[in-house]
Order: structure tokens, then sequence, then C-alpha cells
């Protein structure tokens, strides 16, 4: 029979080309609404995700990383020095500061770091490592939307720098990443020796359980995080009030999509009313008809789902383009969910179109 | 129930509505076909022809009285059961066609085949056969819109006998074609029906499908009454009572019946020009 649900679909053109497009579009508000969402957690855990670190030792009470100010009690670096089974431990200096860029604020996350020993930028789109207190690396998309380039002098609580590189990947909605060297940042807090976070990786082949156990006992007074914590901590602060309203434009999306689609169906059902009217009369069973609209529906919003990725990826890239601090991420873990969406969006289309035929009277046939 | 009958209506009483309002359209009706028999029910618009043929195509139950097809009580049956009758035992062909626009002439008579669970290509195969068999091999790609409407009733006869049903039932079959056609196609409905022993019961109130039938009955309120003896008026094509004709004229010897004192005006007025149309 998917013969004739093909035939009919493809009797009325203008109607398949209306209700594909329908799907295609809200398909396609779904899938960027959710890789706009994944692009901030992308964005979100970048720091963490990109630098060695098992656990975060932070100040008591600070579980975040991109939450607070954290400041370690001064000893905290030296008792850490030498417990079995830690392999780096990367002291930095982090928190929002604010830049002076051409006479504006502007808010920024600092890193402070040793370039020695790590917890730097990952990825430099232009330029070099730090050498001197002076120098700074700054996201590129920071560095762009402000008209600086490598060579220009910035100012940061009244310290000049001069910018060397410019970082990829560390930009997000609420701050952009800027790298000094961790004396420089110090200084800047009037804090020498200061330290916020000890970033610490385990050695291969060790326990993490008892590795963390021993941290423990050393250590007190002070936040032991493993990595996955801390970020989901910072998720939950700063996601959340993404996800909400996302989440709700995705479900609305979906509704829409699907009323559209059905709406569609319904009208070429009832359109047809006198031929399924016959089907029934010549002995069509109600399952038979069922499946005429579903696989309609089917047939759709499978093309539509196609379409509708295929939309949204051109979509992301263009966004991407023209706002580079907007990461739409479309990971290939999302298109379960999507095609489960779309079918969804078929099989719902279908059932008021369903009832309908359950309804249609086959004695119907013998009268106009 | 006569044993070797393919249908038997006994004592059948249909009402719509209730109360004040309510219509007796079938009123204690029985009737018996016999295998291969082609039975034509005649009268008046209104008169519960429709009513009674689709009691019994299972398509309306009726309010009180006995349905039989074969050894299957329709009365008696599920609603879930009546479309699988519908589907192995009866055939039905309507005033309007009712093709399947979509599909191509092969499509729809393959379409009702493959109903029965039987495969797309030996539901083809099937369709193809009887289609050349009704003088349609050449049109087997047309859709719908692309076929005369003798070749659309033909397509419909096809549908009617794929499954090979006990009988046929057609609403105004002849309704929409001309008289030419609508004659042709009636005998060929007979002549294919005759050869597997198929029952037909036609619903109509065209006169020139008469000479088809091997049983006419008259259906008037709802009853079988005594046949009267029917004439067409060759202006408007409506059947006339001959005993309670309102307008009469002699013409060559033969007596022409009218259904108005207008129509008589005008076939006085030019009477070959009425009369021609049958005479192909
Ligand atoms: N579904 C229905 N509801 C109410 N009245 C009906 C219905 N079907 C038929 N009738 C009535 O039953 C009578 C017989 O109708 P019908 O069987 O269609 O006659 P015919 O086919 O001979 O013209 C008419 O008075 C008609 O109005
Ligand atoms: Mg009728």
């Amino acid at each position: 029979m998917t013969y004739l649900a093909l035939r009919n679909l493809f009797q009325n053109t203008f109607r398949l080309i209306l209700s594909i497009s329908g799907v295609a579009s809200s398909i396609a508000l779904i899938v960027l609404l959710r890789g706009f969402l994944s692009g901030i957690y992308v964005q979100v855990t970048a720091y963490l995700d990109n630098t060695p670190v098992d656990w975060v030792v932070s100040q008591e009470g600070i579980r975040n990383l991109l939450g607070g100010t954290s400041f370690l009690p001064p000893s905290t670096e030296d008792l850490a020095q030498g417990i079995s089974g830690v392999e780096d431990i990367i002291p930095i200096v982090a928190q929002y500061a604010i830049l002076d860029i051409h006479d504006e604020k502007v808010v920024g996350y600092m890193v402070g770091y040793d370039p020695d020993i790590g917890g730097g930028p990952w990825s430099l789109l232009a330029g070099r490592e730090l050498d001197d207190d002076d120098e700074i690396i700054l996201d590129w998309v920071m560095a762009e939307d402000h008209g600086l380039k490598i060579g220009d002098n910035i100012e940061i609580l009244d310290e000049e720098f001069e910018i060397v590189g410019l970082s990829a990947d560390t930009s997000s909605w609420m701050a952009n990443f800027f790298f000094i060297k961790k004396e420089a940042a110090e200084q800047l807090l009037l804090a020498p020796e200061a330290t916020s976070f000890l970033l610490m990786t385990a050695k291969p082949g060790y326990d993490k359980a008892s590795i963390e156990a021993r941290l423990r006992r050393r250590l007190q007074d002070v936040e032991i995080l493993p990595s996955q914590v801390v970020k989901q901590n910072d998720l939950d602060l700063l996601v959340n009030i993404f996800a909400v309203p996302l989440k709700m434009m995705v479900s609305i999306a979906f509704a829409v999509g699907t009323a559209i689609l059905g709406m569609i169906i319904y009208t070429a059902t009832v359109s047809r009313a006198s031929e399924y009217g016959v089907l029934k009369a010549v002995g069509g069973k109600n399952t038979q008809l069922y499946s005429l609209v579903v696989q309609q529906a089917l047939l759709i919003s499978v093309v539509g789902l196609g379409l509708g990725i295929l939309l949204a990826w051109i979509a992301g890239q263009a966004v991407m383009e023209v706002y580079p601090k907007f990461l739409v991420v479309l990971r290939s873990n999302d298109l379960l969910p999507t095609i489960v969406t779309g079918i969804g969006m078929g099989l719902g289309a279908a059932l008021l179109p369903a009832l309908y035929l359950s309804r249609l009277d086959p004695a119907e046939v013998f009268r106009r | 129930m006569n044993m070797q009958s393919v249908v038997s209506v006994e004592k059948v009483v249909r009402r719509f509505g209730s109360g004040t309002t309510e219509v007796v359209a079938v009123k204690d009706i029985s009737l018996e076909v016999v295998p291969g028999e082609v039975v034509l029910i005649m009268g008046p618009s209104g008169s519960g022809k429709t009513t009674l043929l689709s009691m019994l195509g299972g398509l309306l139950r009726p309010s009180e009285g006995r349905i039989q097809i074969g050894e299957d009580d329709l009365t008696l049956m599920d609603e879930s059961q009546l479309p699988n009758i519908r589907l192995q035992h009866i055939g039905f062909i309507f005033q309007d066609f009712n093709l399947l626009s979509a599909l191509t002439t092969l499509d729809n008579v393959a379409l009702v085949a493959q109903l029965t669970g039987i495969s797309r290509k030996e539901s083809r195969k099937k369709a193809k056969v009887l289609l050349e068999q009704l003088g349609l091999g050449q049109r087997l790609d047309f859709l719908p819109h692309k076929l005369s409407g003798g070749e659309k009733q033909r397509v419909a006869i096809a549908r009617a006998l794929v499954n090979k049903p006990d009988m046929i039932l057609a609403d105004e079959p002849t309704a929409n074609l001309d008289s030419h056609h609508g004659r042709e196609t009636m005998r060929l409905l007979r002549e294919v029906a005759k050869q597997e022993k198929r029952s037909v019961v036609i619903v109509s109130h065209d006169e020139r499908i008469k000479e088809i039938a091997d049983r006419v009955l008259w259906l008037e309120d709802g009853e079988f009454k005594d046949m009267v003896e029917m004439a067409v008026d060759p202006v408007c094509g409506m059947s006339i009572d001959i005993l309670h004709a309102p307008a009469t004229a002699d013409f060559e010897g033969t007596k022409y019946y009218f259904c108005a004192n207008g129509c008589r005006h005008e076939f006085l007025a030019a009477p070959n020009s009425f009369l021609q149309v049958d005479h192909e």
C-alpha cells in the first residue's frame, strides 16, 4: 500500500512541498536551538576540558571555577608537593577582571598561569606564548570585536599589556578568556604569592580514589573536587539560565511542526474522504487505512527531517561566521533524539486523520 | 434459506431517525438471489433502493430481519467482521465510478486484490488479466481522469470482480453514462458475471438496462410492488408508468410517453432528433 501513499502525496505537489517545508523548518529550528545549547555547554567547560586536570583544589566553600573568586591558603601548594600518585600540580590565579579597551570597560575571565608549568591557552590562532609579565594573550573573538591585533596595548587595572597572542576556543556568551603570567596576575590583584586554584593530575596507573584520599588527608580546609564535579557545577550555574527557555522553544517548535504537518495531512485526508470511503466499503480495514495516513505522514517527516538537519547545519555555519561568539555544535549524539523527534512529529500528525478515518462511514459512498 | 441462494433477505426493515422524524426506508422486504442471476431493482427516487443495496453489501445494518450471504448471517456479525465479508464475497460498483484518482487503471484494480493480503506483484497480475478481458489492455497505465466514463465504469467492474465475489452490487451504474455506453457496460457486466456464476444485483431507474436482467423488481415506498409497465420519455429520459402517463403521442405507428406536456411538444417539433440517439 506504500505506493498508494506515495501516489497520494505526489498528486498534490504543492501540498507536499508545503508540508515538507513545515517539518524541515521546525526540525531546523530544533536542531539549531539544541546546537546552540550544546555550544554553550562546550564553552562553559572549555577550560577544564582542554587543560589536563583530574582534581581542582579551591578555597573552602568555592565549588566552581567560573562562579566566584577563590584564594587558597598560602601553604597549600607546598603541602601538595610530594603526594604519591600526583603527577602535575598547576597553580593558577583566575577570576573575572575588567579590561580597559579604547576607553571601554570589558569583562573578561583572567587566567594567570606559569607558561613553564601549564594552565594557559590550549590553542593559539596567532602569535606566541607569554615571555614577560607585561604580555597578554587575548581571545581572538574579543580582539576582533574591539579591533585589536597582535602588538597592540591594552590596560588592565591601570597596568599596560602588549598583545602577543590570540587564543582560539576561549570565547563564550558571558566572558571571553585572556591569559597573563601568574606573577602579573598576583600583582594586579595586589596579592603576591596568591593562588586561586591548583589543578592536579594523577599519574597513570594509580588508583584515583586513593590519591584523592591522600589529598584529603594532606590538605585541610580546602575543597578537593574532581574536575567533572566542577564542570557540572559551572554548567548548573551558567547554563540553566539558557537551558530552560531553550528547551521550551524546542518544545514549541516541535508542537508547531507537528500541528502544521497534522493540519496538512488532515485536510489532505478529508479532501480524499470519498476515496477512503470507497476503500472501506470494498473491504479495507481501519488498520489498512491508518497505515496509509501514517505512511504519508512518516514519508513527509523523514524527508523534512533530512532537509531540516541540512538547513540547521547551513544556518549554524552562517551564524558562527557572522557572530563568532556563538558556538553552534551539532553533535552526532543529538542525531538519534532528532530522528526520534521527526518521527514523533509524523506519528503525532497522523493521529487526527486516523481518528477521522476510523469514524468514516463506508455506507456514505452510496450517498453524495 | 434456499440452499443454493447466494443471498437471502428475510423480512428486512430499515428505519432512519425516530419519533416524529422517523423514516421507514425499507419495509418488510424478502428476496432470494441464486448464483449467476442478474436482478434489477427499479423504483422511483427515494423508494429505498440504495438503503436495500447497502444492507445487502454489509454496509448498513437492518433494523429488523435477517440477511444471509452464503453461509454467513450478516445480521449476527460483529462490526469488525464485516470488512472481510465485503472484501471476499461482494463486489461494489458505484454511480460515480469512485476510482482512486492517484492510481492507474491497473493499480486501482490491483489495490483491492492486495487488500486481501496477497503480494503487489500477484495482485497486479490478476488485475491485468481481468482488465484485458474487459478490453482495457491499452489503458493499464492511465490515470482515471484520462479515461472516458465507459472506461472508468469498466475499471470499476474489474475492481468489483477481482476478488471473485459471490455477488456484485451496483447502485445506479449507468447514471453517468450515455445510453449506448450504459447498455454496453451492463451487457459486459452480465457476460463476465454469468461466465463465473456470480450473482448481480443492480439498482437503477434506468429503463434501458432491463434487457440484461433475468428478473426485474419494482420497489416503491420501501416495498416490492407489482411491476408496472414502464416507458422512457424520449425527451428527458425519465421512467414513465404507461398507465398514468401525463402525456402521450403517436409517431410513425409507435406510441410515446412523456412526463409532461412540455416534453411532448418538444418531441413533436422534431421527433427524429430524439429518436436517433437510440438508433446507433
Ligand atoms: N442515512 C439516512 N438517514 C436518514 N434518512 C435516510 C438515510 N438514508 C436514506 N434515508 C431515507 O430513506 C429513504 C430511501 O432512501 P434511498 O434508499 O436513498 O432511496 P433511493 O436510493 O431509492 O433513491 C429516503 O426517504 C431517504 O431520505
Ligand atoms: Mg439511491
